[in-house]
């Protein structure tokens, strides 16, 4: 066949073809909308995920469960996590048992939220929350400390800059 | 003698080992790994862990391995090839941890632990004991150090056998029996033996733990190093933790030709030195104050200082091999002197003479090994367990294999239960040891010695501590008593740089090599290396040296990891030299009592920064490793030297360790002595005027350098200062038991507690060197003995004497 | 405070001596015994002395007196009741007679009566077993002995007597009996 001779039935079909192809822009054109609009609306994921910044457990009694045994760190592949073990005071105990963690830091820039420290840690003290909401301006306040990992975290949507937009 | 050999099976794979070798050793040999806990092969065997079961073919019982020696023709089946072994192995593994609480996470062994990891090769997977385990208080303190886990004990009898076998001080047992066994130590009694952190080491569970190391660590984030300790002259082999860049323990390293498996308890708990907060990284010089400052700065003043003037330099024994090289060098070429020395006991020419002897007559020398297969042994002016402590282990070990020891001593070592004490009151030790070269035998503690060196032969040795050193002829004599009989002889030091400073020639008369500096054709040697050296004429000892400061005839004062108000055996000579020269260089970790003299400071960095080497006691050079670079702005000693040469307009000749150690290879390798005999001279029945003499030592713990920071071992052995005096001495004087005494000598005087023990030689009193409230030096006039007057103190009086425990300024 | 008085040290010298140089060690158990024979048990200080004697360290010592149910190192009547309740007495009723012997003596019986007069002890084996179930009072065997035997003899202990034995000659208390067993007494 040479170069310019269209034949009827190749014009019909590339309309077809168009039709089929603007049908699929169409339906989309009416299905539910996938993007958030973070953070003027801020959608809870779903209750089972941990996906988020960790939290340091306690028991019923206030006690703390992280016993300081530094399994977490030795399970972190990206070394983000700094534990110092030391002896509770059997009248002042911090945890059950003899040692207890006297510092905890997970220093969030190199947190690559993996999850193998939860599952190492032997005594359920450490897991992880859905708040994945961070963002830092500085070094510093991306190391939680022991005090803030012990601290629920906040609510979503008042992290700072989540609400300038 | 041949040993005989023996051959057997091994899951099926021959093996022949000597006759009286254990099945575990045996299979060890072929590789193949039976799970063990008591087992410990410088232990003797115990079957008490019943977990090294192996099933011999044609008994009807398995045997414990570890208890069982080879025979011929013996077929064993280890838990590879035998379904039986393997299940009465993991039955046994499940039984043993009936009662060991899980508590892995947060124990100090978790992670190295000899029980987790066979749990893991060879245990059940799973527990079937769903019962509560038995409990204990925990941790009990068997000491400040040694923490003991009675829940964690698998009662292998390792530490109590250590203790009996090894150290010889059985403070630790076990008590009772079936259920209620437990490691235990008498009611109210400490964990006193200086050896106590090794039962820790080879403990295979969790259940005796080191007070310094609690909590402190997991395994997996410390970096290691091999390296070796800095504190004696033992060499023992040491792996260094560090975290986060801190120290945070040492560990013995197995070595059979120096320490065995074993550490002493400051070679393993005094180790935060290097962290210590007083430690000083920085250059400083004196301006108005201390004022910190750059190396060149720093060095273009030392420059200033010292450019054709007299300068000296006095060092301790803690430089390592290389750097006292470069000392040695830098003295003599670059400033042009030859008052230097590292020494701190001085006896005159003939010592010297045997120093060149000990640094370079290597058939003349003795090694741990030599000590362990001895047949008889003389230990003269040593307290080893305090100053040598590992060679006070091998001594033990070469009793326990049949050697005779003798030691020649005032005061009675630890050695106690395995050797013959020869007490004699500090200076006669030249006239004893010549009673035993000349003596006939016969039945007294110097007869004895003499037959058991002249029985032994070439299997004989002797050993002079350094206090030998301190008599112009004590030395010499112990070497001719070895070579009239034979027998191997060493000069034993007590630091761990002193056989390296004397080698490499930080010393007034020698050069590298023991060469002397006055005679020509051994200078000559030293000189094709470095250059013609213009001062040939021999240089001050450490005393001289001192005493020409305090007369201002020296400008310049290198003081290089030495204290010389805290170190040397005169307080007195020691200030007066600082206060009179015009210029101190401080030369160390930290300025301490220097503070206020210093002119000039330069940060040396610490042992686990450096590559060096240091010389043990045998003469066997061993390599330290670094584990982190140096703290701050510190240097190594010999990088600071060679800057120094460059301040001085001149050069070292090296800049780096490899061409040091490259040019040094030639000077310090061994050569055979060469000096002539010198002639007999009869040391003669020493005189006494009717007074005491007093001698001190330092205690292995005291307030020394290098154990900054170790409190929990200071808690644990520090004694404080005592007077030792014998009961007829005391009786004399009316001297009480447990009172007080002033002790007052030419240089000062001292209230102190008194011990009355038979323990010393009558006629001498002992105060130890260094212990806390009490620096026996402000007793002492340049030697380690003085002449001394002890008088009992009623107690009101002592209580109220404002100079209780210090010392006063004259007599 | 010494527990031995210059006598007995003189006489743990001899006891000591007994046995040949370089395996004094051996004299352990004769004098823990006299020891006891002093305090009517083994104290610490009574431990610290023996190891004196012997040259040895305290622990070595008291891992031999706590290894021994013969050598009490708690609080200890003047008389020592020992039941076998092992096999062989077992099957024969051993366990009655301790639960009489219990009962009899009543509450603090393993430690020590308020009166300081008996102290009740459940031995494993007191190597009698044809004479099932044994008993011992002071180290002295009485053989097959029932409830009720039992009975009696708590209540002559009680009265101040002590009753024969199946063999030999009663010691007065545990005192003698452990002063006997230091090989100083004239024998039983």
């Amino acid at each position: 066949m040479s170069r310019g001779e269209q034949r009827p039935q190749d014009f019909l079909g590339g309309l077809a073809a168009a039709a089929r192809g603007m049908g699929v822009v169409i339906k989309q054109v009416f299905r539910p909308d996938v993007t958030e609009r973070y953070p003027q609306q801020i959608d809870e994921p779903p209750p089972r995920s941990h996906i988020g910044r960790h939290l340091l457990n306690r028991y019923e009694n206030g006690l703390e469960k992280c016993i300081g045994c530094e399994l977490c760190a030795y399970a972190c592949p990206a070394d983000a996590i700094w534990v110092e073990g030391a002896d509770n005071d059997p009248e002042n105990p911090v945890s059950p048992g003899e040692r207890h963690a006297k510092d905890y830091q997970i220093n969030y820039l190199r947190c690559i939220m993996c999850g193998l420290c939860v599952e190492a840690c032997p005594t359920r003290a450490l897991t992880m929350t859905h708040a994945y909401e961070m963002a830092f301006t500085s070094r510093e306040d991306a190391i939680f400390t022991k005090e803030q990992l012990l601290e629920p975290p906040l609510p979503l949507g008042t992290a700072p800059g989540t609400q300038e937009g | 003698m041949t040993q005989e050999a023996v051959t057997l099976t091994i899951d099926g794979k021959e093996v022949t080992v000597p006759k009286g070798t254990l099945i575990i050793r045996a299979a060890e040999q072929l590789g193949i790994e039976i799970p063990r806990f008591c087992d410990h092969p410088l232990l003797e065997p115990a079957g008490a862990c019943r977990q090294c079961y192996v099933e011999v073919e044609g008994q009807a019982k398995l045997f414990t391995s570890c208890t069982a020696t080879v025979a011929p023709g013996m077929a064993v089946r280890t838990q590879n090839s035998s379904e039986v072994v393997h299940e009465a192995q993991v039955a046994n593994l499940e039984f043993l941890l009936l009662n060991h609480p899980l508590d892995c996470p947060i124990c100090d062994r978790g992670g190295e632990c000899p029980l987790q990891d066979q749990a893991l090769a060879f245990g059940p997977g799973e527990s079937r004991y769903v019962e509560a385990k038995r409990t204990f208080e925990k941790p009990i303190p068997l000491s400040p150090l040694v923490g003991l886990d009675r829940e964690r004990c698998v009662l292998c009898a390792r530490c109590t056998r250590f203790c009996d076998q090894i150290s010889g001080d059985r403070f630790i047992e076990l008590f009772a029996r079936g259920a209620g066994e437990r490691v235990s130590i008498a009611a109210g009694e400490d964990f006193l033996s200086p050896f106590s952190g090794n039962t820790i080491q080879i403990c295979p569970v969790g259940a005796l733990t080191a007070t310094p190391y609690r909590f402190v660590a997991r395994p997996f984030d410390l970096s290691s190093v091999d390296t070796v300790c800095p504190h004696c002259s033992a060499g023992c082999n040491v792996k260094l933790d560090v975290r986060r860049g801190k120290v945070v323990r040492h560990l013995a390293r197995d070595n059979l030709d120096v320490n065995d498996a074993w550490l002493c308890d400051k070679g393993r708990f005094a180790f935060r030195f290097p962290d210590d907060e007083r430690r000083v990284t920085i250059p400083l010089l004196r301006d108005r104050g201390l004022e910190p400052t750059s190396f060149g700065e720093v060095m273009d003043a030392i420059g200033d200082w010292s450019r054709g003037k007299r300068v000296a330099f006095l060092t301790g024994g803690r430089l390592a091999d290389e750097d006292a090289y470069a000392l040695s060098k830098v003295a003599r070429t670059a400033f042009v002197t030859n008052d230097l020395d590292h020494r701190r006991e001085f006896a005159g020419g003939e010592a010297e003479r045997l120093a060149a002897v000990a640094v370079t007559d290597r058939a003349l020398s003795v090694t741990y090994r030599d000590v362990e297969r001895a047949k008889a042994i003389v230990v003269a002016g040593l307290d080893a367990e305090q100053e040598v402590p590992i060679l006070h282990l091998r001594l033990r070990k070469a009793a326990r294999r049949g050697a005779r020891i003798f030691v020649l001593n005032p005061r009675r070592t630890r050695l106690w239960d395995v050797a013959e004490h020869v007490l004699c009151r500090p200076g006669q030790e030249a006239h004893v040891l010549e009673q035993i070269v000349d003596g006939e035998g016969g039945d007294s503690g110097v007869g004895r010695a003499a037959d058991a060196l002249r029985e032994a032969g070439e299997a004989g040795v002797v050993l002079a501590g350094m206090r030998l050193a301190e008599h112009p002829l004590a030395a010499d004599v112990a070497l001719r008593a070895a070579r009239r009989t034979g027998a191997r002889f060493s000069l034993v030091p007590r630091r761990a740089g002193d056989k390296g400073a004397l080698a490499a020639g930080v010393h007034p008369r020698l050069l590298p090599g023991g060469r002397r500096v006055d005679d020509p054709g051994e200078r000559a040697e030293v000189e094709a290396v470095w250059g013609e050296l213009k001062n040939v004429v021999p240089g001050r000892n450490a005393k001289q040296i001192l005493e020409a400061a305090a007369n201002r005839e020296i400008d310049v004062l290198f003081l290089v990891g030495v204290d010389p108000l805290r170190d040397f055996p005169d307080a007195r000579l020691a200030r007066h030299a600082l206060e009179n020269v015009p210029y101190k260089v401080v030369q160390s970790l930290e300025l301490g009592s220097l503070e206020p003299f210093a002119d000039a400071f330069l940060p040396a960095a610490a042992f686990p920064e450096r590559d060096a080497h240091f010389t043990t006691w045998e003469g066997r050079a061993q390599r330290i490793r670094p584990v982190r670079g140096p703290a701050g702005l510190s240097r190594p000693d010999w990088e600071i030297f060679a800057g120094l040469a460059r301040a001085m307009g001149g050069s070292l000749g090296f800049e780096s360790l490899e061409d040091l150690q490259e040019e040094s290879v030639g000077l310090l390798s061994p050569r055979a002595f060469s000096g002539g005999a010198s002639a007999w001279v009869g040391a003669g029945a020493p005189q006494w005027i009717d007074e005491l003499t007093l001698f001190t030592y330092p205690l292995l713990v005291d307030e020394g350098r290098l154990s900054e920071g170790a409190s929990e071992l200071k808690a644990a052995l520090e004694e404080k200062p005592f007077l030792e005096i014998h009961p007829v001495d005391a009786d004399k004087r009316s001297i009480a038991d447990g009172g007080e005494v002033r002790v007052r000598t030419q240089a000062g005087q001292a209230v102190v507690p008194v011990r009355v023990t038979p323990d010393i030689a009558e006629g001498s009193v002992f105060v130890p060197f260094n212990q806390p409230g009490l620096a026996a030096n402000t007793l002492l006039s340049g030697r380690f003995t003085a002449g001394a007057t002890v008088e009992a103190v009623a107690a009101a009086e002592a209580a109220a004497d404002p100079e209780r425990l210090t010392v006063g300024g004259g007599p | 405070m010494a527990v031995l008085s210059p006598e007995l040290r003189g006489e743990a010298e001899r006891i000591k001596a007994r046995y040949p140089a370089g395996r004094e060690r051996s004299a352990m158990l004769p004098l823990l015994y006299l020891v006891q024979s002093v305090e009517g048990r083994v104290t610490r200080d009574g431990l610290r002395e023996v190891a004196d004697v012997l040259g040895l360290k305290t622990a070595e010592v008291e891992a031999v007196a706590s290894f021994y149910s013969m050598l009490r190192l708690r609080p200890t009547g003047a008389h020592v009741v020992s039941v076998c309740t092992n096999l062989a007495c077992a099957l024969r009723g051993a366990k009655e007679v301790y639960a009489a012997a219990h009962d009899a003596i009543g509450s603090h019986a393993e430690e020590m009566t308020e009166d300081g007069l008996l102290t009740l002890h459940e031995e494993e084996c007191l190597g009698a077993c044809d004479a099932a179930p044994v008993v011992q009072v002071d180290f002295a065997n009485h053989d097959r002995v029932t409830p009720e035997r039992m009975r009696e003899l708590i209540e002559a202990l009680r009265r101040g007597e002590v009753s024969e034995p199946s063999a030999g000659r009663a010691p007065r208390d545990f005192k003698e009996a452990s002063w006997i067993l230091a090989g100083l007494g004239d024998g039983a």
